[in-house]
């Protein structure tokens, strides 16, 4: 499971300790996985305010509505990546037009804090890793395709209309790269 | 549509691209508890959402973190209380409604306490109506249970008169001594059941699964299953298609409801071939 090592509880082991009011359990979990988080904010949101302020309301909702994770419908990482990408469209959608960051502002204005906490990260740096090398992987089209599938809140018309591509040429790519993901994290897996 | 081409609709689902039609199909059929397709549902919704990981982390500013244990620790703030009126301050609306109190009060009493003596007197009737449809309702249920189980053992009967069987004993190693797992496997027709002995109960939220791991290592989930009292159970599955050449058979134990790839501890483990 992802942030495991030998003295530290897994993700499902904090999920649980947080259902039952454990604060010290969602410290954890936000210093595990705000990072990462706060990445999908800013890649939806486009503005750093905006990004970590829904941050907040993430962990708040997690901590508040715990007994919505289920864990027979998957992991606790899922559970959060979904949930960031949600809160942020929610967000993007609510909002009233504003000047938007430009992504080259948004890199100068990241935060790299030294007295932030260290992580452990073997098992989630090991997910990323192999995400990125099956992502690069991915031809360019699906790529292309899969990232606004999942970033952007765009239908797949939308999608289509944005890179120029025909409705049914848009949804093989985000099929095959999504099936090209799938066989990349099964491949990983070594429980057995 | 079979769960295989369901399987393969599940990434444009996860994604918002599949057709109305096949969207709807996809609902019904998840929502009428299809463990299989719920395992690979939860297999296309960790894929959709591991896109996220593709990304460079942001460390937070400190202070963030700060706001949110804040927000987390703080009580929601309790309203004011509003401040009384005096006598000459009070509108003539609240003077006449509170004239009126008393009355609308007794009224009000006099209508729940007819209620009351009505109601008491046909209660016993309205209990006895109400056990006997809970004691049908766990009868209907019982009935559905028993069906399906007889469904799945007369499918294990049908396998085992076939004249090209095949039994495969999986080893129970340390962790299910003198228990019994056997896959009876029909291979003309992919048919295959689990038949278990013997094997330990689990605790309460957990369940048993089955996987067939092939020959370059994929883990294919074939179904989940629960032993009663004298650790007896029987699964009904089939050979997994498209997937390469099946190499062992295995079982672990897993949340309720299984997952897309195994996580818990091998209990049994066998060579199909």
């Amino acid at each position: 499971m992802a942030g495991t090592n030998t003295s530290q509880p897994d993700d499902f082991s904090l999920m649980q300790a947080i259902a039952a009011g454990d604060r010290t359990a969602l410290s954890a979990l936000y210093d595990r996985y705000s990072p990462i988080i706060l990445a999908v904010c800013r890649r939806i949101l486009r503005d750093a305010t905006e990004a970590e302020d829904v941050l907040t309301d993430i962990f708040f909702e997690v901590w508040t509505k715990s007994d919505r994770f289920d864990r027979t419908r998957g992991t606790p990482v899922t559970y959060l990546m979904t949930l960031a990408r949600s809160r942020s469209i929610d967000r993007k959608r609510q909002r009233t037009s504003r000047a938007a960051y430009t992504s080259e502002s948004l890199e100068n204005s990241a935060v790299e804090s030294e007295s932030a906490s260290p992580l452990v990260q073997s098992d989630l740096d090991e997910q990323r890793q192999i995400i990125r090398q099956a992502m690069n992987c991915l031809d360019a089209a699906q790529r292309q395709a899969v990232e606004c599938a999942f970033f952007d809140d765009l239908s797949h018309s939308e999608i289509a209309e944005k890179l120029k591509k025909p409705l049914g040429t848009i949804k093989t790519n985000i099929r095959q790269g999504l099936i090209r993901l799938r066989e990349a994290l099964r491949n990983r897996n070594e429980a057995l | 549509m079979n769960c295989d081409q369901r399987r393969e609709l599940l990434p444009l689902y996860v994604a918002g691209g599949l057709e109305p039609g096949d969207e709807a199909e996809l609902r019904r059929h998840l929502a009428s508890g299809c463990v299989t397709c719920a395992a690979n549902l939860a297999e296309a919704d960790a894929t959709f959402a591991s896109i996220s990981l593709s990304l460079d982390p942001v460390i937070p500013p400190p202070d963030l973190k700060k706001r949110v244990m804040a927000r987390v620790t703080s009580a929601p703030a309790v309203a004011a209380a509003k401040p009384r009126l005096t006598a000459e301050q009070e509108p003539i609306s609240i003077k006449l409604f509170r004239y009126f109190i008393p009355t609308a009060i007794a009224a009000c009493l006099a209508v729940v306490i007819t209620h009351f003596v009505l109601t008491r007197q046909f209660e016993p009737v309205r209990m006895r109506e109400q056990a006997s449809r809970e004691m049908l309702s766990a009868q209907n249920l019982q009935i559905q249970n028993l069906a399906g189980q007889l469904t799945q053992h007369e499918q294990v009967i049908e396998a085992l008169r076939s004249k090209n069987l095949k039994l495969v004993e999986l080893d129970g190693k340390k962790l299910q001594p003198g228990a019994t797992a056997r896959v009876v496997m029909e291979p003309n027709s992919a048919k295959c059941a689990l038949i278990t002995c013997g094997v330990n109960q689990l605790a309460a939220g957990k369940t048993y699964e089955l996987w067939f791991i092939t020959v370059d290592g994929k883990r294919v989930p074939a179904g989940t299953f629960n032993v009663d009292a004298s650790g007896e159970a029987m699964l009904n599955t089939k050979m997994p298609d498209n997937v390469g050449r099946v190499q062992f058979a295995a079982v672990t134990d897993e949340p309720m409801g299984g997952v897309p790839q195994p996580t818990g501890q091998v209990q049994f483990l066998g060579s199909i071939e």
